[in-house]
């Protein structure tokens, strides 16, 4: 059974989020909800900080650390596999022991990834108070959050499941299955944190290697070359891993941390962009022949389906099989490189890209489905120019921002 | 053993290439500079609504090489194909006469850009059988002689229908296209002169002179300078 906490200042509110959010789960994810009480988070967040002066205190005699540091267990976050985060936590009252009290959530979240073993970070109420879908695609990548919304979408089905309508930005991951994955990667890397990133994910290549945007690579290592930058350059020295000052408890809270950190650099600094990796819809949008006639709305919605196997996603699979993203679980849905399967003349798009058959139907980026060109909007994300030019279906009572990226 | 151009035996048989004499560096340098300038100016990052509709499907197709990707690819020791890499170098539109053509470059040669060849095609907009607007071309490739006393035994510019020679990466041209002539001699004699001549077919002679006179390129010509003179 999963564990998801809640964790808010305000205690009825954090009532009411766990309310809502076992109305949404009930026969659907087999979870736990439990709403923390104020006094309890305070407790909670004065552990995670002595965590950390524990840690720079062990720094201070023995450097960086050479082995696996204590078991994570014995906090209330050790065990939580999806954690609901209030960002504004003007409300909690200040310890003695702790300067808790006019904090941000931002500031838990960064301690709760880096010194505990919970699975999924979701802030809710950081940048949006309301239901907002973004037009830059970007995020919030430095946010130490996995995921940004507001509260009111947090018992959105489109969270847990393929079975939803209406909005649901694709850049989601899925919950019920975002921690089981963090603890894959963790378990992968563990065992060699001084290996490259870049080649670990099998993005070294001369093909793919080359695409990378200077903004792109600068997450991985400000000071270590970006294709040979390990898992441990990037916890120490990225801007992304642990705060200057900030050391590990040990090699496997590293082993975490990279986890984390690296899949959201993935999700949100690389995968948006689509021209490393590509993942269904927009792979679709390009080569419809993968699909086959007819071009249908249903046909191609089935290509949007996170849950399940990529053998079930209605694309010609066996054909792009040897293109397939080589990391899986350091991307929250199916994908393949890119740069090689742009240069397969198999492909009938390849080949003759001037007489492909256009589908008319668009990919439309805030409801993660397939509808005709002409009833979508289209908007100019900030991603790579070749393919900025994306469509939103525009959901009412959702504020999509910024208004400037909207096209005339 | 015959020697290999650029490569010499060593001790063992051991093959090791000879350093690229000064002159052919700077020639070099000299032609990457304008390579990448020409893709600076171009609208190969320009956003979507900067850009006509139909230049989605060509962006798609001949996808841009942005500054960094296109120095690693020039940078490649035994020489470089960028349509081969997939990296193409958008030039500046040219608005003059109708219609506006939109040229995406593609550049290939040898070590230190010895015998460099110009592939480009002028994208422009037309109405097709299905009365809709869509993207068309001219294709044509500007190379040096193919042999010392053959029937293209000079610096030449010829029309062509795909970016390969193998016919596998089609450009959509109208109509048919005698892909060997004519083969219109053109007014150069190396690798800079070949990528000047390709710059006053495309924009006349005042707007290349501002080009190869700007600050950005003007220190990498100055040691080639007479071979690009005529048109400064």
């Amino acid at each position: 059974m999963a564990k998801i906490l809640v964790c808010d200042d305000e205690g009825p509110r954090a009532a009411s989020v766990r309310q809502r959010l076992k109305r949404r789960l009930d026969g659907m994810f087999d979870c736990e909800v439990v709403a923390v009480p104020p006094d309890d988070f305070i407790e909670a967040v004065v552990e995670l900080e002595k965590r950390q002066l524990e840690a720079r205190e062990e720094a201070e005699k023995k450097g960086w650390p050479t082995g696996q540091g204590n078991d994570l267990t014995g906090h209330l976050f050790d065990d939580v596999d999806i954690l609901f985060l209030d960002y504004d936590l003007l409300r909690l009252r200040s310890s003695e022991k702790s300067s808790v009290g006019a904090d941000t959530g931002e500031r838990v979240c960064y301690l709760a990834r880096c010194y505990s073993a919970c699975g999924t970070i979701v802030a809710y109420n950081q940048f949006n108070y309301r239901a907002t879908f973004d037009l830059s695609l970007r995020g919030h990548i430095r946010s130490y959050a996995d995921l940004n919304i507001s509260m009111d979408l947090a018992a959105n089905a489109g969270l847990w499941g393929d079975d939803y309508t209406g909005f649901r930005p694709w850049h989601w991951p899925l919950l019920p299955s975002a921690h089981e994955q963090l603890n894959r990667r963790v378990a992968s890397i563990a065992h060699d944190l001084n290996a490259p990133i870049l080649a670990t994910l099998g993005l070294d290549g001369d093909e793919t290697y080359g695409l990378f945007t200077r903004e792109q690579l600068e997450f991985l290592s400000p000071k270590a070359d970006p294709r040979h930058a390990t898992f441990t350059d990037f916890v120490r020295d990225s801007v992304m891993g642990l705060r200057p000052k900030d050391f590990p408890l040990g090699l496997q809270s590293v082993a975490r941390i990279a986890a984390a950190r690296i899949w959201k650099w993935l999700e949100r600094a690389v995968l948006p962009d689509q021209h490393i990796l590509v993942d269904a819809p927009h792979l679709i949008s390009r080569f419809p022949s993968l699909v086959g006639e007819p071009f249908t709305e249903e046909r191609f919605n089935v290509a949007c389906r996170l849950a399940g196997p990529r053998e079930h996603l209605g694309i010609e699979a066996g054909q792009i099989q040897e293109y397939q993203f080589p990391a899986p679980d350091w991307v929250s849905r199916p994908a393949w490189l890119w740069p090689r399967l742009a240069a397969d003349s198999n492909i009938p798009e390849v080949k003759d890209p001037w007489t492909a058959h256009n589908s008319g139907l668009v990919f439309c980026e805030d409801v993660s489905r397939f509808r005709p060109r002409r009833t979508a909007t289209e908007f100019d994300a900030d991603v790579s120019p070749e393919f900025g030019l994306r469509y939103i279906q525009k959901v009412k009572n959702i504020d999509y921002v910024p208004t400037v990226r909207l096209l005339v | 053993m015959p020697e290999e151009r650029g490569v010499t035996r060593g001790a063992k048989g051991k093959r090791v290439k000879k350093p690229i004499p000064g002159p052919e560096q700077l020639e070099h340098a000299a032609c990457c500079r304008i390579i990448m300038r020409m893709a600076d100016l171009g609208p190969g990052f320009r956003r979507p609504d900067h850009l006509p509709r139909f230049f989605e499907k060509v962006r798609f197709a001949c996808p841009p090489a942005d500054g960094r990707r296109l120095e690693g690819i020039l940078r490649l020791e035994d020489g470089y194909d960028t349509c081969a890499e997939r990296a193409f170098v958008y030039a500046n539109e040219i608005r003059r006469g109708t219609p506006v053509l939109w040229p995406v470059l593609a550049f290939s040669a040898e070590r230190s850009s010895r015998r460099l060849k110009v592939r480009a095609a002028f994208f422009y907009e037309a109405i097709n059988d299905s009365d809709e607007p869509d993207s068309f071309a001219l294709g044509w490739r500007l190379e040096p002689p193919e042999d010392e006393d053959g029937s293209h035994s000079y610096y030449h510019a010829q029309p062509i229908s795909a970016w390969d020679t193998s016919g596998t990466r089609n450009l959509p041209i109208i109509g048919s296209l005698n892909e060997s002539y004519p083969a219109f001699p053109i007014l150069a004699a190396d690798s800079v002169s070949l990528l000047a001549a390709a710059l006053v077919a495309m924009y006349g002679r005042v707007e290349t002179r501002n080009i190869l006179s700007d600050p950005q390129i003007r220190e990498s010509l100055q040691p080639v300078r007479k071979k690009v003179e005529r048109w400064l």
